[in-house]
């Protein structure tokens, strides 16, 4: 059992692979989707029967100078292939019937179902050069998606996110061959690699290699200075796409930087460094910059995306806080925001679909019109403002006890600040879509109910209780991130 | 094993090749199988000869001290040897197909032919003299190849050619005088030949010799500021652009430098003086200048032209650290990169020659109509991006490593060149990618397959097989190169 | 006593205790709510959203900790907001937005005075909140100041009132009713919960009362001019709320030294409240004065011209530019290092050196053509010129470049023939 893990990495890329030659699937769509949700069902099904596997490793063929391509299941591969697995399956089923007014279907699934493999092999990477190649991989597979329309703006679009994403991995690639060289292994163990006198001898060295990386690779998660393609590329995807990329392969990033500071560095060497200080105060910046860029934003998808931009950078502020707390309030929000940002886009999927309207100010009593969707969406609104009992608030207040415990001078209570001005905006920017969706301006005009498609309607569902349950019941994911957490600090 | 079968793979294809000169060759057909048939044979030779090895040298006359045309197969020889032996029969396959329609094929492959035979030469020569001689004979040789069309811009091109591998040949003779008087001998042997009783107070003069020797070399492997004859001899046509200008030509260049650096003036003597912050500063500037010169040209084969001179500054730029890891970087990219490269060439041709198709502008959703062909460039795009999994990240990642291990200053500077032109390979092939496989205009009627025959599809299917294959399974190829780098072979 | 404890709650758990007088609140308020609720809230969720408040206002009144009481707390806030929403009319969408940013703001600024609390004091315990000694100096302040905003922005202070404007406004008060019985009897109790439990002795407590009878007193004054001002009767029964918010604010903190005397306030107050809500059904009420002192408020001096266009304006060009960095960057670039050579069209008519120097020639010949030389104008086009000029020059240099370089390779070939010369 042990020897294969590499099943649930390869089975859905295989699965793509057999979708792309098929004949049948061109065609017959009823034959497709069975073939998709099938194969989506089985990755979930065989993402949480390797999770009992925790602790087992697989040593695949030395890539470059006797470094192995290594996978290997642990705490974080759990959570993260775990989340991987079910909003892909949830965002599957809304795309069986969103993509018939897209086109162009069959290429899109066959991308969405080999980009949940490439996913699945960085939430088991053993390694850092493992790491960097499922990255790259994953940066060339998810490509797809954002040239998924076929406009002018969108191929500029995906453009932007390839060279924002290749730069960011270069970057990153420098350190790594850095620590190739220099540092005891490239192989991940809690708590870092190094000791005191071997950290000690290249010292600027390291921390070089670790800015250069954590800038690099957060660069996927839209940290700024690298966050510019996000706004521009989430929102040219079709919804669905736009869902699983803000959801998640912006937490890919978060992954990588986790992998990097707290399994090879360790909190220990890098607290109190200036690269500390700069992932904090990058951080800082970004929640306040993507929360203002969103307020003001009145096209609803980029609205979304900016938001996304604002929000994982919570849990990055969390990470670089290198506190218990803190880390386990970010571990929570990578998985409360995967949640809520997927309701929202899907959400805006569901709008887009059945009424055409792109734009906020358009949204005028959709409240009538899709009601279940927007309360759905009201709900993870709610969470990622962070109002009790929802999911959000739980993760918030992790974060903000241990960015306070964090100890840096200024940042100690600048960030708890910049958290709630962000909620406030959050609200700005999240809320009047509902208001006005309940209650429109032009009062006088009737609004007729849209039916919504089951196929739509329930992922949208399960999100929105799983905002709540997430939220007043949050204890056994909480455990869970404070294992990790006490495993890591 | 005699020594004097050294010359065999020398004089077999000159005489071959030299032999249609005199009694031309009116038939397609026979022509094909001839210049194939003596191709192949004497690449076979040349593997026999690099398997079994060759103990001792042979020298064709002998003049004087250190003035004799002398041949001998060491660890260096064996790589260009092996290169050439590998890619000619492919190319000259490619050939056969491309030149369907020319005139005067009989003239041409005639000189394509006794090009190879010079190339061994340059790859056996045992001393600088039977080098330089070689080189020579190279430069006149190829000028044929480039004055193919006899049109106006190939003219030009030829004479610019000429111009500059003759004066960077006199340059490159000073130093070969230099050594004579100041080495013990001029044959290659590893670590350097300098006499340091007879160097005493020069060193500076030697240095400097030795610089003016590197640019001089330089001028074939393309360094700035005298790279400017390879954008223009792109006119040629392809086959020659492919195998010379990516493979023979600009690799006897590296080669010289190589074989200058660490068998003659050797890197005791080279390693951590002026001399060897220069040759690397010329390196980076290369680097940088012609990665973003690639993203600006919009013509086709001009752009792989300057992606071609990129890559041939990393391979300076690995030899320029002068440490044992840095050589083996250097072979390990003189070997990656002249699959990769020819690789690219060969499908640009393809192009050109199904379609006409120059200027990159045209390629708008070629991908469509010649899938084959646009398949491997992107295989062969990703290569040169250094996407793991295939080669051209295993080259790049030991010409970084070795660069960290040195820990000059100024090779980290390199490193983070190396990186960004990574990044900027990106922009410049992939963007041909994206225009190949997405166009903007939704066209649903099927397209005419436009792929070319088996002449040319199999060197490239091969090529872009070869690329996958080192990428996953480095391992013998880059201890070989060890130990070749470490003067073990 | 009872005591009931539901751990693993939103993370840390609730926690309630009710002593006698808490149950008899307790018992008090949900009774006359659920009376008022079920006879004045028309919608199914209107209702439901009724019974959510009451319960959650049941768990301030026992709150055993700050953590219980603020998620209550926000529980009854955003449930309240379904009331406005119960019959909707033009002015629905805006009543709500009002009162959601109300929520929102003022809740964040609570949130962030129990963040203070929890972390110098680590815990958010009422009883244990001072056992150590790091809640003291500007953390103290700032925290009284940030649950200030909070609660009191809930029981309608003096300049955290004007939430009243929109919420109370309908006419038959049937929602405002609930607003003044539910929300601001919440209030005042939590103010005096956390008060209490952030002082040690009774010197602090009377500067806390002093502090709030300043403040009630001041509500009052304020309550009392906008009754006489008042234009509409549902917002009237929000200012007489306020007024005896203000009244409630003094005597519950004179006298608090003891929840006895706590709860016969809170009580009383609600009487009170029903009494005159009886008055205001059944009276016919004309507006007298019409003076108005609407830009008296937090929300208008500082919340509109600061948070509304001052710094979203500020920020927002700040974080424009910010964001916009990275790409200005690549797009600098792009237009000047990295800009696609338009090589093609030179091949033609020259260099682009050519082009520009034949231009400017140009340029020059018109200009004298219409000056001096109008009679015998220049006709030539010096772009042409220019061109052919350089193409004439090129030739010559490369017949020059041919001779030299077979120059160069004679000489290279004649200094071997001399040195293997000089060898022997």
């Amino acid at each position: 059992m042990e020897k294969m893990i590499w099943i649930p990495i390869l089975f859905p890329v295989l699965g793509g692979l057999i979708l792309s030659r098929l004949r049948g699937m061109e065609q017959n769509r009823t034959a497709r989707q069975i073939y998709i949700m099938t194969v989506l069902t089985a990755e979930l099904a065989l993402v949480f029967l390797f999770m009992q596997q925790k602790g087992s490793a697989l040593r695949v063929f030395p890539l470059v100078d006797q470094i192995p391509v290594y996978f290997r299941i642990d705490e974080i591969s759990m959570l993260f292939s775990g989340l991987i697995a079910v909003i892909w399956w949830l965002s599957g089923l809304f795309a069986l019937e969103y993509m018939k007014h897209e086109g162009h279907e069959r290429s899109y699934f066959v991308f969405y179902l080999i980009a949940e493999g490439v996913l699945t092999g960085i939430s088991y990477a053993g390694n850092l050069v493992t790491l960097y190649l499922c990255f790259e991989c994953m940066t060339l597979l998810t490509m797809p998606f954002v040239l998924h329309a076929r406009t002018r703006k969108s191929v500029r679009a995906a453009r932007k996110y390839m060279f924002y994403s290749i730069f960011g991995a270069s970057m990153s690639l420098g350190g790594i061959v850095i620590l190739a060289i220099y540092a005891p292994s490239i192989a991940f163990q809690p708590g870092g690699v190094f000791t005191a006198e071997v950290f000690g001898q290249h010292q600027t060295l390291y921390l070089c290699a670790a800015g250069l990386m954590i800038v690099g690779f957060c660069g996927k998660a839209g940290l700024f200075p690298l966050h510019g393609w996000l706004p521009t590329a989430h929102p040219q995807a079709p919804a669905p796409a736009s869902a699983v990329m803000s959801g998640i392969i912006t937490k890919m990033g978060v992954l990588t930087s986790i992998r990097v500071a707290f399994y090879i560095f360790g909190a220990d060497y890098l607290r109190g460094t200036w690269v500390q200080t700069l992932w904090m105060t990058l951080a800082v910046l970004t929640i306040f910059m993507g929360s203002m860029m969103a307020y003001k934003e009145p096209s609803m998808k980029r609205r979304f995306a900016y938001s996304t931009v604002s929000q994982v950078s919570y849990i990055l502020l969390g990470l670089a806080s290198m506190t218990a707390e803190g880390m386990t309030g970010g571990l929570l929000h990578v998985v409360f925001h995967a949640v809520s940002k997927t309701t929202l886009f899907l959400m805006s999927g569901a709008v887009i679909y059945y009424t055409g309207k792109k734009k906020v100010r358009e949204l005028d009593g959709i409240g009538r019109q899709m009601s279940a969707v927007i309360l759905c969406y009201t709900i993870a609104s709610a969470a990622l403002v962070g109002i009790p009992p929802l999911s959000g608030f739980v993760s918030k207040e992790f974060l903000a006890h241990g960015v306070m415990e964090a100890g840096i001078p200024i940042l100690n209570l600048l960030a708890p600040v910049v958290l709630l001005i962000s909620a406030v905006l959050t609200a700005g920017y999240l809320f009047p879509i509902t208001i006005h969706g309940y209650f429109p301006e032009k009062g006088e005009e009737s609004y007729e109910t849209i039916s919504i498609d089951g196929k739509m309607l329930i992922p949208l569902l399960i999100l929105g209780v799983l905002s709540v349950i997430l939220g007043i019941c949050p204890g056994r994911l909480i455990t869970f991130a404070e294992q990790i957490s006490e495993l890591l600090l | 094993m005699k020594t004097w079968m050294l010359l065999i793979p020398v004089l077999l294809p000159v005489i071959g090749g030299g032999g249609m000169y005199f009694f031309p060759i009116k038939e397609d057909r026979f022509r094909q199988c001839y210049v194939f048939g003596i191709t192949l044979l004497n690449s076979l030779i040349v593997f026999w000869m690099l398997i079994r090895g060759v103990d001792g040298s042979f020298s064709v006359f002998h003049m004087a001290h250190g003035l004799e045309l002398k041949f001998h197969i060491d660890g260096l020889s064996r790589v260009f040897g092996g290169i050439l032996a590998f890619l000619w029969p492919f190319a000259t396959l490619y050939a056969f197909e491309y030149m369907r329609h020319e005139e005067r094929n009989n003239l041409f492959f005639c000189f394509y032919t006794m090009t190879y035979g010079i190339c061994v030469g340059i790859a056996f020569s045992a001393n600088l003299i039977t080098l330089y001689m070689f080189y020579e004979l190279m430069t006149l040789s190829t000028l044929t190849l480039v004055i193919h069309k006899l049109d106006q811009p190939s003219i030009l091109a030829t004479m610019k050619y000429m111009v500059y591998s003759i004066a960077g040949a006199a340059f490159a003779f000073i130093g070969f005088m230099f050594i004579l008087h100041y080495g013990t001998t001029t044959d290659f042997v590893y670590g350097g030949v300098l006499d340091m009783s007879k160097v005493g107070g020069r060193e500076n003069l030697l240095l400097f010799i030795f610089v003016l020797t590197v640019l001089g070399f330089g001028v074939k492997a393309a360094i700035f500021p005298f790279h400017g004859w390879l954008p223009t001899a792109s006119v040629a046509p392809t086959p020659v652009t492919a195998l010379l200008h990516a493979v023979a030509v600009v690799k006897a260049g590296a080669f010289a430098i190589l074989r200058v650096t660490y068998f003659s003036f050797g890197t005791d003597f080279l390693y951590g003086t002026w001399a060897q912050q220069i040759m690397m500063g010329f390196a980076i500037v290369t680097i940088l200048f012609a990665s973003s010169r690639a993203v600006k040209e919009i013509h086709f084969k001009r752009r792989l032209a300057y992606s071609t001179i990129s890559n041939l500054s990393y391979i300076i730029f690995s030899a320029s650290l002068m440490t044992p890891f840095g050589l083996k970087g250097s072979l390990a990219h003189m070997v990656t990169h002249a699959i990769m490269k020819i690789t690219l060439f060969f499908c640009a041709g393809a192009v050109m020659h199904q379609t006409g198709k120059e200027y990159i502008y045209e390629l708008k959703g070629i991908g469509r109509s010649m899938p084959f062909v646009m398949g491997c460039f992107t295989i062969g795009s990703a290569a040169v991006m250094g996407v793991p999994m295939l080669c051209g990240f295993v080259s790049k990642w030991a010409i970084v490593t070795a660069a960290v291990r040195t820990q000059i200053p100024l090779a980290f500077v390199g490193m983070a060149a190396i990186l960004f032109s990574a990044f900027l390979t990106a922009v410049y092939l992939f963007s041909i990618v994206v225009k190949a496989f997405f166009r903007t205009e939704n066209i649903v009627e099927p397209v005419k397959k436009e792929d070319p025959n088996w002449y040319m599809k199999l060197p490239i299917a091969v090529l872009s097989g070869m690329m996958v294959l080192i990428g996953v399974w480095s391992g013998p190829l880059m201890q070989l190169l060890e130990m070749i780098a470490y003067g073990r072979l | 006593m009872i005591h009931v404890a539901i751990p693993g709650i939103c993370g840390e758990g609730l926690s309630f205790s009710y002593h006698r007088w808490e149950i008899i609140l307790t018992v008090v308020v949900l009774l006359i709510g659920s009376i008022i609720a079920v006879k004045n809230v028309k919608k199914p969720y209107g209702k439901a959203a009724a019974a959510g408040v009451l319960l959650a206002s049941a768990c301030i009144f026992g709150a055993d900790d700050l953590f219980t009481n603020y998620i209550c707390f926000e529980l009854v806030g955003f449930l309240s907001v379904f009331w406005l929403a119960d019959e909707p009319d033009s002015h629905t969408s805006d009543a709500i937005k009002k009162y959601v940013g109300w929520l929102v703001i003022t809740g964040m600024i609570m949130t962030m005075g129990m963040f203070l609390i929890s972390h110098y004091a680590g815990t958010l315990v009422y009883s244990q909140i001072l056992s150590g000694e790091a809640l003291s100096g500007i953390p103290y302040y700032a925290v009284l100041a940030c649950y200030l905003v909070g609660y009191g922005s809930r029981c309608a202070v003096v300049m955290l009132h004007s939430w009243i404007d929109s919420t109370y406004r309908e006419e038959s008060m049937k929602k405002g009713i609930l607003y003044s019985v539910l929300l601001i009897p919440t209030g005042t109790w939590s103010l005096l919960r956390l008060f209490s439990s952030l002082t040690v002795d009774f010197s602090q407590w009377k500067s806390i009362a002093e502090m709030m009878g300043v403040i009630g007193g001041l509500t009052i004054v304020l309550g009392i001019y906008r009754i006489w001002t008042c234009r509409e009767k549902g917002v009237l029964l929000g200012d007489i709320s306020m007024l005896l918010s203000g009244g409630l604010l003094i005597s519950v903190f004179w006298k608090a030294s003891s929840g006895q005397s706590a709860v016969f306030c809170l009580i009383g107050y609600i009487v009170v409240i029903m009494i005159v809500y009886g008055i205001l059904l059944k009276i016919d009420w004309k507006p007298k004065h019409s003076l108005d002192l609407e830009w008296f408020s937090a929300e208008h001096m500082l919340y509109e011209p600061l948070f509304v266009h001052a710094l979203p304006f500020l920020f927002g060009t700040v974080f424009r530019l910010i964001d916009y960095l990275p790409d200005a960057f690549v797009a600098l670039l792009r237009g000047t290092i990295y800009q696609d050579s338009k090589q093609k069209v030179w091949d033609k008519v020259g260099t682009p050196a050519t082009y520009i120097v034949g231009s400017i020639l140009d340029e020059i010949a018109n200009l004298l053509n219409k000056t001096i030389l109008r009679k015998r104008p220049i006709r030539k086009s010096f772009v042409n010129a220019a061109a052919v000029a350089r193409r004439e020059s090129r030739e010559t240099l490369e017949i020059v470049t041919r001779s030299v370089s077979f120059g160069l390779m004679m000489f290279s070939v004649g200094m071997m023939i001399v040195l293997i010369y000089i060898m022997f």
